[in-house]
This record gives structure tokens, sequence and C-alpha cells, in this order.
């Protein structure tokens, strides 16, 4: 099968698959799309029940960082995946969101939703200026632009976080019920992502979504069709931010403290990563890049584990860890840039498409369709 | 008067420091028009290798200089081969963001081979003794190289760009590497060499910052980071410009943490970025790109 993407010539200038037109015919979507329409809300939902039902305390705790990762990774899609708008700015947003959340959290009036308000509001309010001047620059200027913007606010969050001290985040409360850490929170944080995930896949189905789509092909294009390009890059800028102050906020929650320096460039980029090796443009592919970002740590610990009469081998996967998991990370990251732009769930749509399967696409009608799919006559 | 004169020598040394990380990043951008976030991880190769060359492989200062150098130029051709040579024609954020996955990588590679300790080179490399310039004007022989590593690469850089036949190549190819593969220049090639030159000088700046600091590894990746907003104050593709945003993002940074406080240095060097953004994103000596609505 042919491999556009591998085909590079010398010749640069040539249209990245990605942008292979993928129109979708007017009309009613296929009754094959209402079925996968329920497929991401299912296919959660099953897992959370899995855990619920059989996990140990270290897995509910894990599948709760996962969750909160999914909201932030498919709050950075949003903008990277759906609008095309390359952000560095994951940890800025998530330490806006986790700050704020604690903030409102400690006041009397912070009762559990209302943080997470707070959080959405003022990313939000954040994203909104980082989209007005996304509205001045694009493409790499902007991703340093967003770089800018880390800097900038780690170095407010620690000026902030030495005048008030450290925060304390109490566990939330809804009417009478307390979610502590646990599964109880695990079902909570679940609910958040399955609203947004059901939100968002609404508005990727109708207008907004096929406005943002024909942004990140071509924005002149776009423009030049009647689309509002000003209003709906800054929608774009200002949901993903405020979903991914969100997800900060379910972070500060969770860990019950908020420091500065968790919110580092690194997380910026594991969140990247999260986005780009799951696949953009899907809200499959952020969950799954989410859920094996923070799973290989884990894999790692257990193979370590299970080496451990291999003796220097062992310590040495103990000792290396963490940079262990940074090299695969960068190179996942590479790899797929390089060979398929989609991510795991592109790569998973051609594995079916291979075995002559049918196979579910993951946006429905709307979604980004395989560039040898759109361009027919690659196979 | 002692804080105008460290002002001063601070200003003339980060400046070339600066403009040293910010050549190879030029460079780079020009042949393959490659936004690299890994010349910070170049730096971090060239600073460990040169100190193994120099500790436990004892040789002394120069000929560990150089093999540093055109090993880690090498490192960084073989990586343009494998990665980017593969990304030719890509959306430039695609290639941008693979650089980050390219850096994470080799940084991780580079702290599991030596460690994430305070790099301390021998006592022999080196001479820390202070040196008077004039007055109240002091630095230590690092100082001096560093300048001078600086000045003569960016001389050499524009001599050969100017005056050898590769130079014209990576000229033309800079220009529009379509027109230059019609010529009959081999791009591929050109490419990977202007890769070397990037590692070589990221080496260079890797040395340079090591010499006197005795950087951990992390705070040499970072400092490519920190070349940012001098690079886009340059401009992108000016080599010259390398410089002279380098030095004056030296002088914002020393002016801030002399008169104001050290927690400010980077976030005012990403102010100033953000300024150039706005004001011109082409910064002082780039070629203006048409790429807004």
């Amino acid at each position: 099968m042919t491999d556009p993407t591998s085909a590079a010539g010398v010749i640069p200038g040539r249209t990245a698959p990605t942008t292979a037109a993928d129109h979708a015919p007017g009309g009613r979507p296929p009754v094959a799309s209402y079925a996968s329409r329920l497929a991401v809300p299912a296919a959660i939902l099953l897992v959370v029940v899995l855990i619920l039902v059989g996990g140990s305390q270290l897995v509910v705790y894990e599948a709760t960082l996962i969750a909160v990762y999914a909201i932030a990774t498919i709050g950075q899609d949003w903008l990277i995946g759906r609008t095309g708008q390359v952000s560095i700015g994951a940890a800025a947003f998530l330490a806006i969101g986790a700050f704020s959340g604690a903030k409102a959290a400690e006041q009397g009036w912070g009762v559990f939703p209302v943080p997470l308000l707070v959080a959405a509001v003022l990313g939000g309010a954040i994203g909104l200026v980082v989209g007005l001047t996304g509205l001045r620059f694009r493409g790499l200027y902007l991703l340093l632009s967003t770089l800018a913007l880390q800097f900038i606010v780690s170095f407010l969050c620690e000026e902030y976080q030495g005048s008030a001290g450290s925060f304390f985040v109490p566990y939330p409360h809804l009417g009478g019920l307390t979610f502590g850490v646990g599964k109880s929170f695990f079902v909570l944080e679940v609910a958040v992502l399955l609203i947004i995930v059901v939100l968002l896949e609404g508005m990727y189905r109708r207008a907004p979504g096929r406005a943002w789509r024909a942004i990140a092909q071509n924005e002149v294009a776009a423009a030049v069709t009647g689309i509002n390009v000003v209003r709906w890059k800054l929608t774009a800028f200002v949901g993903s931010s405020a979903v991914t102050a969100v997800a900060g906020a379910l972070l500060a929650y969770q860990t019950q403290n908020v420091s500065y320096q968790a919110f580092s460039l690194d997380m910026a980029i594991s969140v990247l990563v999260m986005v780009f090796v799951g696949g953009q443009g899907s809200m499959i592919g952020s969950v799954l890049g989410a859920t094996l970002v923070m799973l290989l740590p884990l894999g790692l610990q257990n193979l370590s584990t299970s080496l451990s009469n291999v003796g220097s081998a062992s310590q040495w996967l103990t000792t290396n860890a963490s940079l262990i998991d940074n090299a695969v990370y960068g190179v996942a990251l590479v790899l797929v840039l390089i060979f398929e732009r989609r991510g795991l769930v592109g790569l998973a749509q051609r594995a079916g498409r291979a075995l002559g399967r049918w196979w579910p696409r993951a946006g429905g009608p709307g979604a980004p369709q395989p560039a040898d799919a759109a361009g027919g006559g690659h196979r | 008067m002692i804080q105008f004169s460290t002002l001063i020598v601070g200003t003339i040394i980060d400046g070339c420091l600066f403009a040293l990380i910010a050549i190879g990043f030029v460079v780079v951008y020009r042949a393959t028009k490659v936004v690299s976030f890994a010349q910070g991880a170049f730096m971090v190769l060239g600073s460990f290798i040169f100190f193994s060359l120099t500790s436990s492989a004892g040789l002394s200062a120069v000929p560990a200089f150089v093999a540093a150098t055109i090993a880690v130029g090498l490192i960084a051709g073989l990586t343009y081969r494998v990665t980017f040579a593969r990304m030719v024609g890509a959306p430039p954020f695609v290639t941008a963001i693979a650089t980050i996955g390219v850096a994470t990588t080799i940084e991780a590679i580079a702290i599991m081979i030596w460690g994430d300790q305070a790099v301390v080179l021998p006592a022999h490399v080196v001479s820390q003794r202070t040196l008077r310039i004039t007055g109240d004007f002091t630095t230590n022989a690092s100082g001096f190289i560093t300048v001078a590593l600086a000045l003569a690469t960016i001389l050499a850089l524009v001599l050969a760009l100017q005056r050898t036949k590769t130079g014209l190549r990576m000229r033309v190819v800079a220009d529009d590497s379509r027109l230059a593969a019609y010529t009959g220049v081999n791009v591929s090639r050109v490419s990977t060499f202007a890769w070397v030159v990037g590692g070589v000088t990221a080496a260079l700046a890797g040395i340079a910052f090591t010499l006197p600091n005795q950087p951990p590894p992390d705070s040499t990746y970072s400092l490519g980071l920190l070349a940012f907003p001098a690079i886009l104050l340059g401009g992108f593709d000016s080599i010259v410009g390398a410089l002279v945003g380098g030095l004056l993002i030296a002088l914002v940074e020393n002016a801030v943490v002399t008169y104001v406080g050290g927690q400010w240095q980077e976030v005012v060097s990403y102010g100033v970025l953000l300024v150039v953004l706005f004001i011109r994103p082409q910064g002082l000596f780039g070629k203006a790109e048409v790429n807004r609505l």
C-alpha cells in the first residue's frame, strides 16, 4: 500500500496529505455514522465501568489522571487538530485552570462546579487574548507566542505562589455528597469528560465544525466561501483554552495541591505528544493519546519489576525511568509526524482498510478522512 | 560604576553566546525552513562530549574542542537524514513540532549517558583567572573565548556564503530550494551540510556556555529555548541579525537583572519576543514573509 507521507521527494511545496480535500457531501450522513456517533462515549463508559468494578486503588488513580489529561488533550485538539492553529500553551492553560480553580475552591462560594466554571471563564478570557494575537500571526509565529505565554504564565504563577503560599484544595462537594479522591471523584471526572465529548462532537458535526475544518485547511479559501474566519478562530481559541483550563482545575482537585513547577514546558510537550500520537482531529485519538502517554511510565515500572532477576538491567530501567519515557515520547512524536500524521487512529484506519474490513470512521462524515481514500487511486 | 561595567561586559559575552546559538538556527532555517527547537539539545551534546574528552579521555582543550564540535555536527547531519529529510515539503509547524520530539529524545539519551549533574570541566581546560580589560571592565578567559568564537564563526560563515561554491549553493537553496533543484544543485546534500553546520555551531555554544558556568544539562538545554527572542529579533534568516539580536536581548536581560531582579530575566526577554511579533515579526534583518490573511 502506498504511503503518501513517506514518498516525500526532494522538492518542497508538496501539499501535505492532511490538507487533501475532504469536503463532506451535503445532506444526511450515512446510517453507519449514527452508530459511530455513540462509539466514543460508549467505549469510554465501558472502560469506566470495568475500572469501577475491578480496579484497584492505583488503577483508579491512574485512570483519573488519564481522564484529566484526556480532557486537556481534547481541549488542545480543538485548536490544533480541528482548527489548524499550532499551540504549545497546554501547560499554561492547565496552570491557569489549576490556580484559579484552587483559589475559587478555597472560597465559601466555591462549591463544586463553580471552580470549574471559574477556571473555564478565566481560561477562555486568556484564550481570547492569545486568539487575538493568533489573528495577527499564524503557524510558527503562533507557536512562538504560545511559548512566550508558557514562560509568562509560569513566571506569574511562581510570583503568585510566592506571595500566596501553598494551596490546599478541599474535596469537591455536590449536594450532600463528598467526592473524595478515589472512585467517586473518578466518576465525577468522567461525567465532565463525557459532557465535553458530547458537546464538542455535536459542534464538530455541524456548521461550526465545518468552519473550523475549512480554516484548518486554508484560511483564505474559508474566507472566500463566506466563513467568518475571525469569529470562528476566536471561538476555537476561547473554547479550547476553557476546556484545557477545566482540566487544570480537575487536576488541582485530584492532587489537592497546586505548584507552578508542575506546569512546565515538559507538561506542554506531553500534551502535544498526546494530541499527535493519539491522532489529531479525533476524539478517540485524544483519549488514546492521553492513555498511552500516562500508561507508559507504568509499563516501564512493570518491565523493571519483571526484570528484577536480571539485576543491572532492572536497576538501569528504574533509575532512568523518566528519561526513557521522554525518549520514547520524542521518538513517537517524530515517527507519527513522518509516517502517519493522523497518529494511531490513522494507523488503525489504514490497518482496517488493509484488512478490507469495515471501520467506523472516528469522526463520522465530517472528520478528516484518510488522504489516500480522499485522493482515490492510491491503493 | 562597577555595576555598569559588569552590565556592559555581561551583555557582550551573553550576546555573543546568544549569537552563537542563533547562527546555527539561522543556517538550518535558511536551508531547510525547519524552525529548530533542537539547538539546545545539540548544545547539551557538545558540552558533554567536550567534558568526556577533556576529563576521561584526558585530551587537552583544543583537540577536544575540535573533536566535540565535529562529532555534534555529524550527529546533527545524521539527525537531518533520518528525520527531516523525510519531511521535505511538510507544513512548517509539523517540522517544528518534530524538532521538539528530536530535542526531547536527544536530551533524554544524553542525560542517560552522562547524568544530570553539573558539568565541571577539569582545571586544565580553561583558566578562571580574572583578567582586566580596562578600568572596571574585567572578565576571564572564557569570556574572551566566547566573544572570539562568535565573531570568528560569523565572519567565517559570511565569507563562506559569499565567496565559496558551497556558500553559493546554500544561498540558492535558501532563496528557493525548488529552483535550486532545477538548476542542478543537490538540495539534499546542501540541506544535510546546513544541519552539520548548525550542529557545529550549537556545540560551540554549548562548550562556550560550559567553560565558565558548570551548568547542569537542563540549563544548557533551556538556554537553547531562551535564545528564541534573540533569534526572532534578529530575523530568522539573517546571520548578522543573529549577532545584533543576541546583543540587544542580552542588553535587556542584563539591565533587568542588574537593576530590577534576576527572576525577571526570562519573562522580560519573552515579553520582547511578543512585542517583536506584533510590531515586526520578520525581525530587524529578516525577509518579510506574507502570511497574513
